[in-house]
């Protein structure tokens, strides 16, 4: 089984069905590519992923770790694991990035209802277990306490320089007057300092120069892990000469016309999306 | 410096008569030509016709009060002032008679525009002087700070006067003590005269509580080469009226009004902000942002007028009003008045509500439906916060923001 499964997915914007029957499975430690022409519904399967509230789920399921999440709200589904990077970022005046990943950062770790009691008790014992060591830092790094700042700027800081970020975007308004590929990269900050466990990123390479996306592909392989997963949307195979996909979709049409190996995304090079359609008929 | 507290006698009767107002002048015992500002204020007020209010959304201004509730019948100067250095803050009728060359001319006025204006110069009960004397040189900024707390219906006189290169910020906090009884009301008008190179800052933090509606008149004159800088924060609980007016005067004066506003259950918010540029090369900066919850409803007018005489000028007005719930309601009214081709201008008004993209957006790295909500209202007016002109006010509008997206249960989270 795997960790995130999607089933007979049916989905409707503003009544008009775009989604029309989607399959497809991605894993943790695993990269999983999604490809497909202009308007084949990639970024509407990223929406209806992430439960934005416009995509309508019609008919089918989406599983994740298990559980069913079709019906959860964005914020929950983000609790559980799951990220987006969005092919087109909101801007957000007034919110510096710092303060809105320390949110969010902070926001996750609230509300999880077994942390204070059973886990709190737990290093409680493993302190004194330690000769009591670690008895000041131990509280604050457990969950559903607040990130330390100075742990949250170090991290941060580790983060930007990775992804050759200027530390100046620490203080700036979240995606604000961001180029393309900031905001790309940006997208991919958040998600270095959230720590998904299956991250969906939509056309993450597409506006960005070769030296950019070798950044970008490159902190991504940095963050893969067995605990984390990647669904690339692309419609290049370019990100994929540096990202290496275990597994590969091809949607038309709101559609999976096709899935298979690596080996798809060099068909799809050398013949184009016409050649699957032909196939799928 | 503080100020101490007087307190006269209770006057038994407390009508809007000529009575009274020679009461109150006798009991301040002011000079002869104050009381006879007040007799001819008085004349006016019973002719003059009240504020009318006929644009835009209708709003139930807190002018439209009772006349007859309102009693100017205690004395109260309850004020704590500190200032260090050079400026000096004076009970306004003392201060009649020791600056009366200075102060004679600036509150001897018989061109009132209603009834509101003339009762005030008639009637006013508490008076503060803040004056900062001429210096050769500008220097570094002299802070003023008025804590005043509002006990009942007050009539309020503050008035600023800036000589020659003076430097000062002075910032007002109105407040309401647990001790209120019934609704109290507050009239208060504030006049500021900065000469030439001097620079003013003058701030308001109107937290007064839902039982204080409130008139709040702010007047500016600014000399050759002054600036004067309006701050307003309005986090108070009561319905207000508001008008900030600066006439830039003198050539190459300078003036900012920055308005932040939150209101929230059915407060009604009146808000002018205007800017009159008489002379050459002279600036103004409008910029005003709000947000309403609840059934809150509010009139931003920012009017800038640039007179024949003001060529080179150039004028900025911007307002945005951000509504939180379904029932709030907003219409800004930006206004500009141009009567000479050589100057810049612009303006810019808005009305409206969170994007639900970017929230969606917000959530979907795991806040909550309000945290977003909270996060994105407290960027609507960080952009604003980060350039007030009297920076100490900043985190006071950030905190009541996110308490009162706090205490709104059912708003927010639609
Ligand atoms: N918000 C929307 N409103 C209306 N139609 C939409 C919306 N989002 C997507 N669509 C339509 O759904 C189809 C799929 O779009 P999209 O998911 O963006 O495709 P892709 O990401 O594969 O390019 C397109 O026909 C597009 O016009
Ligand atoms: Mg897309």
């Amino acid at each position: 089984m795997s960790d995130l499964e999607i089933k007979n997915l049916h989905v409707e914007i503003e009544g008009k069905e775009i989604l029309k029957g989607v399959n497809l499975e991605a894993s943790k430690g695993e990269v999983a590519a999604l490809m497909g022409p202009n308007g084949a519904g990639k970024s509407s399967l990223g929406y209806a992923l992430m439960g934005h509230p416009n995509y309508k789920v019609t008919a089918g399921k989406i599983t994740f770790k298990g559980e069913d999440i079709t019906k959860l709200p964005p914020n929950e589904r983000a609790k559980k694991g799951l990220f987006l990077s969005f092919q087109y970022p909101s801007e957000v005046p007034g919110v510096s990035m710092a303060n809105f990943l320390r949110t969010a950062i902070n926001s996750r770790r609230d509300k999880k209802p077994t942390s204070t009691g059973v886990d709190g008790a737990q290093s409680q014992q493993r302190n004194s277990a330690n000769g009591g060591m670690r008895n000041r830092a131990q509280p604050d790094l457990r969950l559903g306490n607040p990130m330390p700042v100075g742990e949250f700027i170090k991290q941060l800081r580790e983060k930007m320089k990775m992804l050759k970020i200027d530390e100046s975007f620490m203080h700036r308004y979240l995606n604000e007057g961001f180029s393309g590929g900031e905001k790309k990269r940006a997208e991919i900050l958040q998600m270095a300092m959230l720590k998904p466990e299956m991250a969906v990123l939509d056309e993450t390479d597409s506006g960005l120069d070769v030296d950019s996306l070798k950044v970008v592909a490159e902190g991504i392989n940095r963050l893969l892990n067995p605990e984390t997963g990647v669904l690339l949307i692309t419609h290049y195979q370019r990100i994929l000469d540096y990202v290496k996909p275990n597994r590969v979709y091809i949607m038309m049409a709101g559609k999976i016309a096709k899935s298979g190996g690596a080996e798809l995304v060099q068909q799809i090079e050398n013949k184009g999306y016409e050649s699957i359609k032909v196939k799928a008929q | 410096m503080t100020l101490q507290s007087t307190k006269t006698e209770i006057f038994e009767d407390g009508a809007l008569s000529e009575a009274a107002v020679r009461k109150i002048s006798a009991a301040k015992k002011e000079p002869a030509w104050l009381l006879q500002q007040r007799l001819a204020a008085f004349e006016a007020f019973e002719e003059l016709p009240m504020p009318q209010l006929s644009y835009g959304l209708h709003v139930n201004s807190p002018v439209n009060i009772a006349l007859n509730e309102l009693r100017p019948v205690e004395n109260i100067i309850n004020h704590k002032s500190c200032s260090e250095g050079n400026a000096i803050v004076e009970d306004l009728s003392v201060a009649a008679i020791k600056y009366e060359d200075v102060l004679r001319p600036l509150i001897t006025s018989n061109d009132f525009r209603n009834k509101l204006e003339a009762l005030h110069s008639a009637f006013w009960n508490s008076g503060i002087f803040v004056y900062a004397p001429k210096m050769k040189s500008r220097g570094t900024a002299e802070h003023v700070n008025l804590h005043l707390q509002q006990r009942q219906t007050e009539i309020v006189a503050i008035v600023v006067v800036a000589e020659q290169n003076a430097n000062i910020v002075v910032t007002e906090s109105l407040t309401t003590t647990a001790a209120v009884e019934g609704n109290a009301y507050r009239i208060e008008c504030i006049n500021v005269k900065a000469a030439a190179n001097a620079t003013v800052k003058f701030a308001t933090l109107q937290k007064l509580g839902s039982n204080a509606n409130s008139t709040i008149l702010r007047k500016a004159l600014a000399e050759k080469d002054a600036a004067i800088d309006w701050v307003d924060i309005s986090t108070g609980e009561g319905s207000m009226k508001q008008e900030t007016i600066t006439a830039l005067n003198g050539e190459g004066a300078n003036s900012t009004i920055t308005g932040a506003f939150f209101g929230e259950g059915s407060q009604q918010l009146d808000i002018l902000a205007k800017e009159v540029h008489n002379a050459r090369n002279t600036k103004s900066n409008i910029r005003i942002k709000g947000a309403l919850q609840g059934k809150a409803k509010a009139i931003v007018q920012s009017f800038t007028k640039i007179m024949k005489t003001a060529a080179n000028s150039e004028g900025r007005q911007k307002a945005n009003v951000l509504l939180l719930s379904d029932t709030a309601r907003a219409s800004p009214i930006p206004k500009l008045e141009i009567d000479n081709y050589d100057v810049k201008a612009s303006h810019e008004a808005a009305v409206g509500q969170l994007d639900a993209e970017k929230l969606f957006y917000l959530m979907s790295r795991g806040l909550t439906s309000r945290e977003a909500a909270t996060l994105a209202v407290e960027g609507f007016f960080e952009p604003l916060l980060r350039e007030l002109p009297v920076a100490e006010l900043a985190d006071e509008m950030r905190e009541t923001v996110h308490n009162k997206l706090k205490a709104d249960e059912e708003g927010l989270a639609r």
